[in-house]
């Protein structure tokens, strides 16, 4: 199908079903990053291949039902491709450069940037749910469950005491309780 | 299941065991955990996919697409909903016509519908939509000669289908 290769116009005049298509394969990605970090599976789709563009918004004329706004889409590709490399940084193969701390640390980072750039309809509002959009909480959920494992190892394996760890740990495990009605069975 | 017959763990994923462990003990409000001890035996499902599903009426079958749309569709896109909804309504006026992979492909939008859309579950019955889930997954039984989207998106459809989503309702 070639789903992670942009398809030219000359080729898919539609451009409502080439935008389809692209977010088609993110959803695939999504799927692929997301599953395979919580099974303790390798990924299958390697980051260096794929050669499609993000989703896009459309020119107001399509229809917005079919392809809605791209930005909760391009959050979610995000934390899927940083989910996978935290994970890699936690349990990948001891040939690492770096010590485990570092990554971890790094992970964490990078995790913790994604979220400060968040558009502010995607952000979670005074731990409010009601007054949050569901996708966001969706995303805050999913955020959390990658980011405990690796508090988790800062914890029990690295230094207690690492600033990183304190800045980042506190506020986000008191939200992983009380944004977590509906908790994500593992 | 026996041990020697279970996967094996690869990585660590008890780690995202513990992730929600301890969400449920700091969360303000009571977590009830239930584990899933009651799976439909291969059998089962391969007798549901050989047996005749009656199709949903029209105005239920809309509605199961309706609600996989707005459940499963707010937060994945997998689907596109005018060719979707002309799908459904082109199978409703001439059913005779649809291809076998659209007919898959509204099977497995039926049975993620069913899953929304059923509020209650009575111990002992059938799970809900796996009659649905069932017709769709006998279309992975063929490798089609030619790739379509329709395939990808089938197949995209039953593998969340048979993952809980991680956002249900929450408002």
């Amino acid at each position: 199908m070639g789903l992670h290769l942009n398809v030219p116009p000359a080729v898919l005049p539609d451009a409502t079903m080439r935008e389809h298509r692209r977010r088609v394969w993110w959803t695939a990605y999504t799927f692929d990053r997301m599953w395979s970090a919580k099974l303790g599976f390798p990924h299958a789709i390697s980051d260096t291949v794929i050669d499609v563009d993000l989703p896009t918004n459309l020119s107001e004329d399509a229809d917005q039902n079919d392809v809605p706004d791209c930005s909760y889409l391009i959050a979610m590709i995000g934390l899927a491709r940083l989910t996978s490399q935290t994970m890699g940084s936690i349990y990948g193969s001891a040939s690492q450069k770096t010590s485990l701390s570092q990554r971890v640390q790094s992970a964490l980072t990078d995790l913790r940037k994604w979220k400060d750039e968040l558009p502010e309809s995607l952000m979670i509002k005074n731990v409010d749910l009601a007054a949050s959009d569901s996708r966001a909480c969706c995303l805050q959920l999913m955020f959390n469950q990658v980011i405990v494992p690796g508090i988790h190892h800062i914890r029990t394996c690295a230094n207690p005491s690492s600033k990183v760890a304190h800045n980042l740990y506190t506020p986000d495990i008191i939200a992983c309780g009380s944004n977590s009605p509906d908790t994500v069975a593992s | 299941m026996s041990v020697p017959l279970a996967p094996i763990l690869v990585a660590e994923s008890s780690d995202s065991a513990f992730a929600t462990r301890l969400r449920q003990v700091i969360s303000n409000t009571q977590q009830n955990h239930f584990p899933r001890v009651d799976y439909a035996s291969d059998e089962h499902i391969q007798g549901l996919a050989d047996t005749d599903c009656l199709w949903p009426s029209p105005g239920r079958a809309r509605f199961l697409l309706d609600t996989t749309l707005k459940r499963m569709g707010r937060y994945y896109h997998v689907l596109m909903r005018s060719t979707v909804l002309r799908e459904l309504e082109d199978h409703i006026k001439s059913p005779n016509t649809t291809g076998l992979a659209v007919k898959s492909k509204l099977w497995a939008v039926f049975a993620i519908g069913e899953l929304y859309a059923t509020r209650t579950f009575v111990a002992g019955s059938a799970f809900p939509g796996l009659h649905y889930f069932a017709k769709a997954t006998k279309m992975l039984n063929i490798t089609p000669e030619r790739p379509s989207l329709t395939a990808i998106e089938l197949r995209l459809l039953l593998a969340s289908s048979q993952v809980r989503q991680p956002a249900t309702d929450m408002h």
